[in-house]
Parts: C-alpha cells; sequence; structure tokens
C-alpha cells in the first residue's frame, strides 16, 4: 500500500521534509517487511519501524551521501534499531509461530503451493541470522548488492559473494527437499 | 564501518548468477537453466511480510505531522520506547562544557592563590620587596610591616659595653630579649617620576634624611636634556630608630618602582665584641696592679711591656666594637630615583600607557585562564573521546551478537 498524500503534494514542506517524505513513500513497505524478518514478531516489527522512521526524521541533517545511498542509510538505521529490540528481548521467534499472512494470492494449486511454501520456510529457518538479514534486504526491502554491504557493514563483494552462497543453500534445499 | 574482506572475490560464475537473479527481481525472463532460480525468487516475494493496512495508515498520519503527536496507536508506544536518553553529541557538548566551566573557576582560584599583578608579595623575615603599584601615594609595604624587621632594638644602641646588661639569649623573658637585639638594616629604594622632577625630589629626599639625623653619604645627579631622561642615586645614612619613618616619608616622594629591605642580626657579634673589650681592659688593670706590686726591676719592664700590649688589644677591640655599633645604630639606604618623559606624575589620571599596561595585563590573565582552562579540559575531552569510543564499539558488537543470536 503506497504511502498517503503528504505535505509535499500539498505545497507546504520544505524541501528536507519533502525528501524525507519521498524516502518513506518508497520505503515504508520494504522496510517493515526487512524488520519483521530480523525481529519477527509483527507488533515489535511495527513499533521498530515506526521508530527507525522517526529516527530518520530526526537525523536527517546528518545524512552524508558520500557514504551511501538514502535508502542505504535508512535501512542502517532500521538495522540497528531491530537489533536493538533483539537484545531487548534476549529470545529468538520461530519462523513458523508467525501468523499466516493473510493477503498472499492464493495460486490455484493450493496442495503444491502449500508443500513449496513450507519447504522454502523449512529452508529459510534452517538459516543463520545474517543469512536470513541477506535474504530480507535482497528479496523484501529490494535493496541492491551495494546498498546490502552499506547497511551491513561490509565490502560489495563479500556482499555479494555471502548472498550467492546463502541462495545457493536455500536452492540446494528447496531440490533436496522437493 | 566496512569490515575487511574475509571471502575470496565473487567469481564470474558467482557475478553472472546475481547479474540474474537482478533481473529475475526486476521481472525480467529467466535465462535457460536458471528456471529454479525464478521460482525461487517468486516464492521468497511470495513469503515477503506486509504492513497492517491501520498501522500503516497510523504512521502515514504521524509523518504527515512531522511525528509531534506520539501518542496515537503505535506510535504511542514509539514515545515510549524513544525514553529520555540524550545523544552522544549532546552528552559530549555538555561535558566539554562543564569542563569549561570547572576550568574557568580553577584558573580563577589559582590565580587568586598566587597573586595577580600588583598584588604585594609576600614578605620574609629577612628582605622585603615590593612592586610598583601605582602613584607615589600608596606605598605597598606599610610602614607597621617594615617596623616588625625593626624589631624595636635597631636604634639607639649604646656606645657603652657595659650598658647591655640583659643576655640577649638564655633565661632573659622574650620581650626583654627581642629590645636587646641588635640588627643591620639597610634598604633600597627606588622611585620614579616625571624627568623634569627629579631633582626637586632629590633635594625633598635630602632634607628628609637630614630632618631625621641622617646624612647623605653620596650623591649623583644626571640629566639628559636630548633624550629627556634625568636621574639620580643617593647614598644616604639613617638612624636605624628612624628608618620606618623616613622610608615613609621617602616612599611618598613619587611613585615606588622597587623597595628592597633587609635585616642581619648582629646581637651575637655585638655582645661578643662588647665582651672581649672588657676581657682586655680587665687584662690591662690586673697588669697595672701588678706593676704596682713589682719589686724587681725586670718584672717591671715585663709588666710595662704587657701592659703595652694590652694597651694596643684594646685599641683594636674598642674599633671593632666601635664599627659593630655603628652598624646596629645607623642604616643605610640607596635611593635611586629615574625620571621618564612619559612621567608618573600623580595627578589622578589614567594615562594610555596605564591603559595599555592594564590591558595587556588583562590579556596576560585571560590568556592564562584559557591556557589552564585547556589544560583541563583537552584531557577530559580525550577522555570523553575514548569513552565515546568504547561504547560505540561495545554497542555495534552487542548488536552483532543479537543478529547471532538470533538464529
Amino acid at each position: 500500500m503506497a504511502a498517503t498524500a503528504t505535505d509535499t503534494e500539498r505545497g507546504s514542506a520544505t524541501p528536507q521534509q519533502a525528501a524525507f517524505e519521498a524516502l518513506y513513500r518508497s520505503s515504508r513497505d520494504d522496510l517493515y517487511s526487512y524488520v519483521t524478518s530480523l525481529v519477527r514478531d509483527r507488533s515489535a516489527a511495527e513499533d521498530v519501524t515506526a521508530l527507525a522512521f522517526e529516527r530518520a526524521y530526526r537525523k536527517a541533517h546528518r545524512f552524508d551521501p558520500t557514504r551511501g545511498t538514502r535508502r542505504s542509510w535508512l535501512f542502517g538505521i532500521a538495522r540497528n534499531a531491530a537489533l536493538d529490540e533483539l537484545r531487548r528481548r534476549r529470545r529468538a521467534a520461530e519462523l513458523v509461530d508467525e501468523p499466516v499472512d493473510e493477503q498472499a494470492t492464493v495460486p490455484a494449486d493450493e496442495a503444491e503451493l502449500s508443500l513449496r511454501r513450507q519447504v522454502l520456510r523449512g529452508a529459510i529457518a534452517e538459516l543463520d541470522g545474517r543469512e536470513r538479514e541477506l535474504i530480507a534486504l535482497k528479496f523484501f526491502a529490494g535493496l541492491s548488492n551495494a546498498e546490502i554491504a552499506e547497511v551491513v557493514g561490509i565490502s560489495d563483494s563479500n556482499a555479494g559473494t555471502k548472498l550467492h552462497r546463502t541462495i545457493e543453500k536455500l536452492r540446494r534445499a528447496c531440490n533436496e527437499r522437493a | 564501518m566496512r569490515e575487511p574482506d574475509d571471502d575470496a572475490p565473487a567469481t564470474p560464475e558467482i557475478e553472472r548468477d546475481l547479474d540474474q537473479l537482478d533481473r529475475l527481481l526486476a521481472g525480467g525472463e529467466p535465462a535457460p537453466g536458471s528456471e529454479d532460480l525464478a521460482l525461487l525468487v517468486d516464492e521468497l516475494s511470495a513469503e515477503r511480510p506486509t504492513p497492517d493496512p491501520e498501522w500503516a495508515s497510523q504512521l502515514d498520519e504521524g509523518v504527515r505531522d512531522g511525528f509531534d503527536r506520539p501518542d496515537r496507536g503505535a506510535l504511542g508506544r514509539l514515545g515510549a520506547r524513544l525514553g529520555a536518553r540524550a545523544s552522544l553529541r549532546s552528552l559530549a557538548f555538555g561535558g566539554a562544557a562543564v569542563g569549561l566551566v570547572v576550568a574557568v573557576v580553577v584558573a580563577t582560584a589559582v590565580i587568586q592563590l598566587d597573586g595577580g599583578p600588583g598584588t604585594p608579595e609576600s614578605s620574609d623575615t629577612a628582605a622585603q620587596t615590593t612592586e610598583a603599584t601605582g602613584d607615589a601615594g600608596s606605598s605597598a609595604a606599610a610602614p607597621g610591616e617594615r617596623g616588625g624587621l625593626g624589631g624595636g632594638a635597631g636604634g639607639g644602641a649604646s656606645q657603652n659595653p657595659n650598658a647591655l646588661e640583659a643576655d640577649p639569649g638564655g633565661s632573659t623573658p622574650l620581650a626583654n630579649r627581642a629590645a636587646n637585639r641588635k640588627q643591620d638594616r639597610d634598604a633600597q629604594l627606588e622611585l620614579q617620576t616625571a624627568t623634569d622632577e627629579v631633582r626637586g625630589v632629590s633635594d625633598r629626599a635630602i632634607g628628609i634624611v637630614e630632618s631625621s639625623g641622617g646624612v647623605v653619604v653620596e650623591s649623583t645627579l644626571s640629566e639628559q636634556r636630548r633624550r629627556d631622561q634625568a636621574s639620580a642615586r643617593l647614598r644616604l645614612e639613617v638612624p636605624s630608630s628612624e628608618l620606618d619613618g623616613t622610608l615613609d616619608q621617602l616612599t611618598d616622594l613619587a611613585t615606588v618602582g622597587s623597595l628592597t629591605e633587609a635585616a642581619t642580626d648582629i646581637t651575637e657579634p655585638f655582645v661578643s665584641a662588647r665582651r672581649r673589650l672588657a676581657d682586655a681592659r680587665d687584662e690591662r688593670r690586673s697588669l697595672l696592679q701588678a706593676l704596682g706590686r713589682a719589686d724587681d726591676g725586670d718584672e717591671a719592664d715585663s709588666l710595662r711591656r704587657q701592659v703595652k700590649r694590652a694597651r694596643r688589644q684594646i685599641a683594636r677591640r674598642e674599633a671593632r666594637f666601635q664599627r659593630i655599633s655603628q652598624r646596629a645604630r645607623t642604616s643605610q639606604v640607596d635611593l635611586s630615583i629615574s625620571g621618564s618623559p612619559a612621567g608618573e606624575r600623580d595627578d589622578g589620571s589614567w594615562s594610555l600607557s596605564e591603559a595599555a599596561d592594564d590591558a595587556l595585563a588583562i590579556l596576560r590573565t585571560a590568556a592564562g585562564v584559557l591556557l589552564v582552562g585547556a589544560a583541563v579540559l583537552v584531557p577530559l575531552a580525550v577522555l570523553a573521546a575514548i569513552a565515546a569510543f568504547a561504547y560505540a564499539w561495545s554497542r555495534s558488537r552487542l548488536r552483532e551478537r543479537a543478529l547471532d543470536g538470533a538464529d
């Protein structure tokens, strides 16, 4: 769902506000998806996502374009907030405990899809936290490899290699179980 | 901060697969042999969590309002999570401000304790030196302070070796001991005045000394009209009992550049010289008595020779006693008077040079405060920076451990 009309569209925002609102509109759902993958709790993910946007709003003046894109900067803020939440809770939620996403489309062959989904979810559950994070950043948030590297704090080459390794792990797991 | 590469760089195959992945994520067609990757992309995309519409709507409103209304739904919980923790930067600035205030207070206290410009130095019992403080009317060393050196025994020393009955040491009460002390006192005084007033000040100084019963031992006056400079040097001798009063009057003549007083206790040499003189006289008396009883001419001649030697000895010891008595009885004052074109007139005005001197003193004080403040602040800032770095590093490590613990 796209973000609703803001001050920018009403013509009353400052340039800084307009830039933030544009970032918000393009990143809200992606950020939520990424944070949910980290904290694995919808309620906590909502709080952390809102907190991340609040911090980005307050610290907008600190953004340095020489250090990366605005999206990677925002996702870096969200990452820290999510990890702080994990530290506070000090527990790992199992993926199987997450409620089913009722907005997902329902394919025609529900039995086959259900089996494949379970296989995939099982494979994802076997990934470690860092590997799940890479999957979330690439597939849920749509970040480029360079942006992923900036968020996680590794080199571009390292990010690509780790991502490839993780995807291969999922492919093997899905092919073995299928 | 980027971690160093601990994996091998991406191979061409990896690069090809990643490019294929990006193409699939952008909605492109899979390359031959990549159908399973395309399927994986579709299924992972379908697993993407989506936000609750109501929550999303509330967040939209919060963004529109600039996050000014935190107590609405999820944003209400957000306000509790934010807390009151100040940013590191605010803490650093606050710490620096506190450090600066502490530094200023400490520096001011240090300067007050050491004494600022123009504050008289502390005196010791042997000598007093006073810096110039302003007009001729103010003397940094008050008469009462100088009087401590005199002790009431500086002058009026008797020339009769038998007059000093009290023993300066031992069992004599403290008051009697102080009264019977003998001191050799002298002073050096420097006065500053206008060039054309040097001669007048010199003449008035001589008048003061003569009225106190003193004498001018030596005087020199130098005047250089072309350079508008003049100076005078006077070597004065005044009764020790009049020294304090004389110095008081002399310091009133012009601006005091410096005043140094010294006192040496000569009680022991005085008493010793007196005793030795008395012993010599006693010996002569004994010899004269023996001479009167002498029967033999040879004995009489011998005694006469001894009497002669005794008289010579008495003369030497009398001279020595007189010298020591003179040192206790009178005090030497070296007076120098210097004149300059600007002059040190005591007319109550504040000249440009005085203003410049005062401004310089203020700048020196300010520089001292800043220097001491920096000496306190810099280590605090270094400590704060180290603490901030350690905190940031520790927090980063803990966050990464939280991610590892989320397996």
